[in-house]
């Protein structure tokens, strides 16, 4: 028993310290070296021709605003090179009225309805797709508000022949609305500013997170289209094209407003599609990464390193019920144990766990001031994302023990345009400080006056 | 004792979850960041806004009376309400130095040479200026023209034409409606016009070869096709998509290739003359051959180079330098493109881009690009042998020689080394407030472990550097050291000036030392340096200096040096001989020292100093002069700017004085600029 202890507590050792020097070393990256050219000097120069696919199931409340928009946006308004196709999936709700009043007013709109067929994220691309025209695709949530240059941004990096897919920043607009919201706004600071820019300026692997993102439509064509059977469509095509030589450039600067959940249950949902979806990619892309030629070792280090990342929760569980039983086991005492809890919470002080150096220094490269305090309440997300994750593992080796299908697909729940109503059942509970919200959502706002004239 | 590290353990915990409670229950910062930030995404946004900002405040600010009337071409002073003056001219010459005011001229304006205006300048006719001028920043809504030696800390904006003289430096960006021409030795951070050119091209010319090649888009390839590869047979080749080629491995295509698809080259990409490209271009290294022609986009992980009479169709982007030979087009009239570097864009005479030039580090007009100029990687090889030469070669004396290497760089201003001066010799800034700052503090610690009983050497420095002008720096110091015998200080008052392009001086005084032959520092000190560029290589500068110490009677010291600065990327070189002198008994003795460094001023600069031989001075933190003692000693340093204005320096230094003691020493400082 002591020994099977010993060697857990090893393992999660050695992992988490692996781990950790990733995360310093991208902070470190991110703070002190030369940051990579990222194409944004190309914005608006000999543009390609784009498709915007926007899925679409019950959006009513926030179809408008991803629409206005993209109508918005400084990409030229030229049907032979922009069109913007949302897809009417299976909506039961006002969705698919919404989508052709606003392709009556504007020919760049062209809804695709599907009442038939497979529902899901993937299905609904892939049938999109066979409609697209433009030589890259970019696909939205229809929570998501991009900026007004946003697609000159993400379309500037395909002028790089080796490029087959771009990824843009993710902002939660949503900040004030709880306790989760904030701390998700760190979360996403950490994992954009630094983790993905980061991997992208050491030529790693930054992932294609399959909204405020583009895919050049020869390269999806060459890696086999959308995988309907994948929960996290975006990890699988990351590591497909990766793996054919296609590289994923990140653009910091391609900035996309985004709902974040307000509550923790739908937290919970979001949580657990990830785990199950990038562990599913972990086994089945693990051997073929690792082979290919086109990948670097380090890029391969990487790619172990991205689509394990949720198997470390469960193994911190087992780390900790090694160390009950080393402690109880007689293999500690209590001044050893007393002198480990000082020496890590001095250490918490200074900028506790990397991934927490990570989000601080991510705040701080942002300018923010004062939310960087909230950086020891992020504590709370760690324990709660490690339990979830844990419990969302557990439930996928078992259905793959028992030979049982992955769950099907599920939409995130929306909470704009008041308290968590749109089909979202979110009760957008929490600390949130209307005057911040309202400000966060001025521009949203704004555009509800004008699609009020359109969809009236 | 586990009460009180539980007690800490508390405190410490209730620390760390304490203020972010409080955020949580009181927030003050819940906003969402904001997106689409304007200035990334218009060129010719700081212009725009300025012109619109100025009309407001001449709305707002009311007029100053003066003393004496206004003479044209002054036509009045206003104030803003918080005190800015802005003073209104209604055209014609205006001269003098260190304008203060923000300046709106009603009509064409004239300045001077050497004229400087420290605050913006709109125009609302055309703009025309002479040698040496200096501004801030610079809108027209006529044409611009900048005389040689210009300096402009920020950006330029025109409605109409720019014209940059030469040797004139943009520190920010450069936007015109219609066009922008460079002539020689101009430097900018990025370039947006219909067309930016340099000298020797002819906007007008009927033969252009950027409308021949829109001419030819149309026209299809021949030979090459699409489903064979068109590469040589030992190449490692695949087909990434359909329209796609990856070449594992350097490719050399031969003279007239035509690839009608995208190629991708793991590897450097060598063409020789009349090459075509169809599609997009990607290679780790790419030297494009005599009339390439590219009619998609060109992208490097590394350098690009395109040879005479090259032109690329689309927009050409890499990681580090992009070189435009004589002749080179990028884009056309009716389509414009982009290049950019992600370190410098050098440009040779007539050359033009369509569009948009820009360069991380910088863009540049050149004469003629050098075959030391090329986009080839750095020779690992070649690093290790001039450390080894180094090495080998030179010894020193841990004498402070290092020269800043933005002298070299076109976005600081000149500096010079801190010679003979009393402080850190790893410290390549030293009164250096560099960049747009006028101001450095500097301060910082160090301390010293003395073999053989000298016990521990420590203290502290603060220094204060001033620019009042790009011509002039100055900067004193304070330093205070303690042995086991007691505390001393040192003060210190040194300035550079730069009196042409060719030559500037270093003069420093100081003192404060006991009247005591055993004191630590000397009772005074003065120091004279010169430096020369050799004209026709501005990478090497020649220097020369003497240095007067006095300690307590009847010790003293006299000190001719001679040596070279070279300049080479980010690296500088300096080596220098010394003649010393000390007094009583008129010894001589000759010590030579030796430096290199790496880096660039406001990111970081690390280095190296090595040398050797009988000293008649030392840093003065270490030890007092003596020529009796062979030594040798060496240094090393980092020297890095966390922010564009907050940087830490650190150094260790190793020094051996033979048969006497050996130092061990670190010396650690935070300096700021302001």
């Amino acid at each position: 028993m002591i020994f099977v202890a010993r060697a857990i507590a090893l393992v999660v050792t050695v992992v988490m310290v692996t781990y950790m020097l990733r995360h310093f070393a991208f902070a470190l990256n991110r703070l002190f070296r030369h940051q990579r050219m990222n194409y944004t000097d190309l914005a608006g120069f000999h543009l390609p021709s784009v498709s915007i696919l926007i899925p679409m199931h019950n959006e009513e409340d926030v179809a408008p605003d991803v629409l206005e928009a993209l109508l918005e946006a400084d990409y030229p308004h030229d049907p032979e090179r922009f069109e913007i196709i949302p897809i009417n999936d299976h909506s039961t709700d006002r969705t698919g009225e919404i989508l052709d009043a606003y392709a009556l007013h504007n020919p760049l709109i062209k809804p695709l309805h599907r009442q038939n067929g497979e529902r899901g994220k993937s299905p609904t691309l892939r049938e999109a797709t066979k409609i697209a025209r433009g030589e890259v695709l970019v696909i939205f949530d229809a929570d998501y508000v991009p900026g007004r240059a946003m697609l000159k941004f993400l379309a500037a990096p395909f002028a790089d022949p080796e490029v087959g897919a771009v990824m843009g920043r993710v902002v939660p607009h949503n900040v004030g609305s709880s306790l989760l919201t904030r701390l998700m706004d760190l979360e996403r600071a950490g994992g954009y500013q630094i983790n993905q820019q980061a991997r992208y300026n050491l030529n790693l692997l930054p992932q294609y997170g399959g909204t405020a993102g583009g895919v050049r439509r020869v390269a999806l064509e060459a890696a086999g289209e959308w995988d309907s059977s994948s929960l996290t469509e975006d990890t699988e095509l990351t590591v497909r094209l990766a793996i054919l030589g296609w590289k994923v450039a990140y653009i910091n600067r391609a900035e996309c407003y985004e709902e974040v959940p307000e509550n923790w249950d739908v937290r919970r949902k979001q949580i657990e599609r990830w785990a199950i979806g990038h562990t599913e990619c972990f086994h089945r892309y693990l051997g073929k990464m690792l082979r290919s030629p086109c990948l670097s070792w380090k890029a391969k280090v990487d790619g172990v390193l991205l689509l394990g990342v949720y198997l470390t929760a469960p193994l911190i569980v087992l780390g900790l019920l090694a160390c009950v039983v080393l402690f109880f086991g007689g293999q500690t005492y209590l001044p050893a144990l007393t002198a480990f809890f000082i020496a890590s919470t001095a250490y918490n002080c200074l900028g506790n766990f990397a991934s927490f150096f990570e989000i601080g220094t991510s705040v701080v490269l942002d300018g923010g001031q004062q939310r960087v305090r909230l950086l020891s309440l992020n504590i709370a997300n760690s324990i709660f994302s490690t339990a979830t994750v844990t419990l969302a593992l557990a439930k996928y080796y078992g259905r793959r023990f028992f030979g049982r299908p992955l769950p099907p697909w599920s939409k995130t729940k929306r909470f704009r345009n008041g308290n968590g109503n749109g089909n979202g059942n979110g009760n957008g509970s929490g600390t949130s400080d209307p005057t911040s919200r309202e400000r966060g959502l001025k521009f949203i706002l704004a555009r509800n006056t004008l699609r009020k004239s359109v969809t009236s | 004792m586990i009460l009180v590290l539980l007690l800490l353990f508390l405190a410490l915990l209730g620390l760390n979850f304490y203020f972010g409670v409080r955020e949580w229950w009181h927030p003050k910062d819940s906003a969402p960041l904001p997106v689409d930030v304007e200035y990334v995404r218009v060129e010719n946004y700081f212009g725009k806004s300025f012109r619109t900002k100025m009309q407001e405040w001449l709305q707002t600010a009311s007029p100053v009376e003066t003393t004496k009337p206004c003479e044209p071409p002054m036509k009045s002073l206003l104030e803003k309400p918080n005190h800015e003056r802005i003073l209104i001219l209604t055209g014609g010459l205006l001269s003098g130095d260190g304008h203060e005011a923000l300046v709106y001229c009603e009509g064409d304006l004239q300045l001077s040479d050497h004229c400087s205006l420290h605050r913006e300048v709109y125009c609302r006719g055309n703009l025309n200026s002479g040698t040496g001028v200096q501004f801030q920043a610079l809108a027209a809504d006529g044409e611009i023209i900048l005389g040689p030696e210009n300096d402009v800390s920020r950006w330029v904006d025109a409605h109409r034409k720019i014209l940059l003289g030469r040797g004139t430096v943009i520190h920010s960006r450069v936007s015109s409606s219609e066009s922008i021409e460079l002539e020689e030795q101009v430097a900018a951070q990025s370039l947006y016009a219909s067309v930016v050119f340099t000298t020797g091209y002819r906007p007008c010319e009927p033969a252009d070869i950027a409308a021949q090649m829109e001419d030819s888009i149309e026209e299809t390839p021949d030979g090459v096709g699409q489903h064979a590869s068109p590469f040589p047979e030992d190449c490692s080749v695949s087909q990434l998509a359909a329209d796609t080629w990856l070449v594992r491995g350097d490719l050399h295509l031969p003279e007239g290739k035509r690839v009608a698809t995208n190629i991708i080259v793991r590897g450097a990409l060598t063409t020789g003359p009349d090459c075509e490209f169809w599609g997009d271009v990607k290679a780790d290294r790419a030297e494009l051959g005599l009339r390439n022609r590219v009619h998609g986009n060109l992208v490097s992980g590394g350098g690009i180079a395109i040879g005479e009479s090259g032109w690329v169709g689309k927009s050409i982007a890499a990681e580090t330098d992009i070189l435009l030979h004589s002749g080179v087009r990028v884009g056309t009239p009716a389509i414009l493109a982009a290049v950019s570097a992600g370190k410098e864009v050098k440009m040779e005479a007539d050359v033009a881009v369509y569009g948009k030039v820009t360069g991380g580090q910088a863009v540049k007009s050149v004469g003629k690009i050098d075959a030391d100029c090329d986009v080839k990687p750095r020779a690992k090889k070649r690093w290790f042998a001039v450390t080894v030469l180094l090495a080998l070669v030179i010894c020193q004396l841990r004498m402070p020689v290092f020269a800043q290497a933005e002298r070299q760089l076109p976005f600081t201003q000149p500096q010079e080394n801190s010679s003979a001066r009393a402080a850190n010799p790893s410290d390549p800034a030293l009164g250096d407030p560099t960049g747009n700052y006028r101001f450095r503090l500097e301060a910082g610690g160090f301390d010293n472990a003395v073999s053989n009983r000298f016990g521990q050497w420590w203290g502290g420095l603060i220094s204060l550097s001033y620019k009042p002008s790009n011509r002039v720096t100055t900067s004193a110091s304070l330093i205070s050291q303690t042995r086991p015998a007691g505390t001393e200080q040192l003060v210190t008052l040194d300035t550079v000036i730069d009196w042409s392009k060719w030559f500037y001086t270093q003069i420093g005084v100081s003192g404060g030392g006991a009247d005591d032959p055993a004191a630590f520092f000397p009772r005074y000190r003065y120091d004279i340096n010169g430096f020369f560029k050799v004209p026709g290589k501005p990478a090497l500068v020649l220097d020369g200096g003497y240095t007067r110490l006095q300690f307590g009677a009847p010790v003293g010291g006299r000190i001719s040096r001679m040596g070279a600065i070279y300049y080479w990327r980010k690296f500088v070189f300096q080596g220098n001989l010394n003649f010393n002198n000390v007094r009583p008994g008129n010894h001589k003795s000759k010590s030579v020292s030796g430096a290199v460094q790496y880096g660039q001023e406001g990111h970081y600069w690390i280095g190296l100093t090595m040398g050797g031989g009988r000293e008649a001075w030392q840093t003065l933190t270490l030890t007092p002069q003596d020529v009796q003692f062979t030594s040798y000693s060496t240094s090393v340093f980092l020297r890095k700017w966390f922010t564009p204005r907050h940087g830490m320096a650190f150094s260790y230094n190793y020094a051996v004085k033979r048969a006497a003691y050996r130092i061990n020493g670190v010396d650690v400082r935070f300096f700021v600029d302001f």
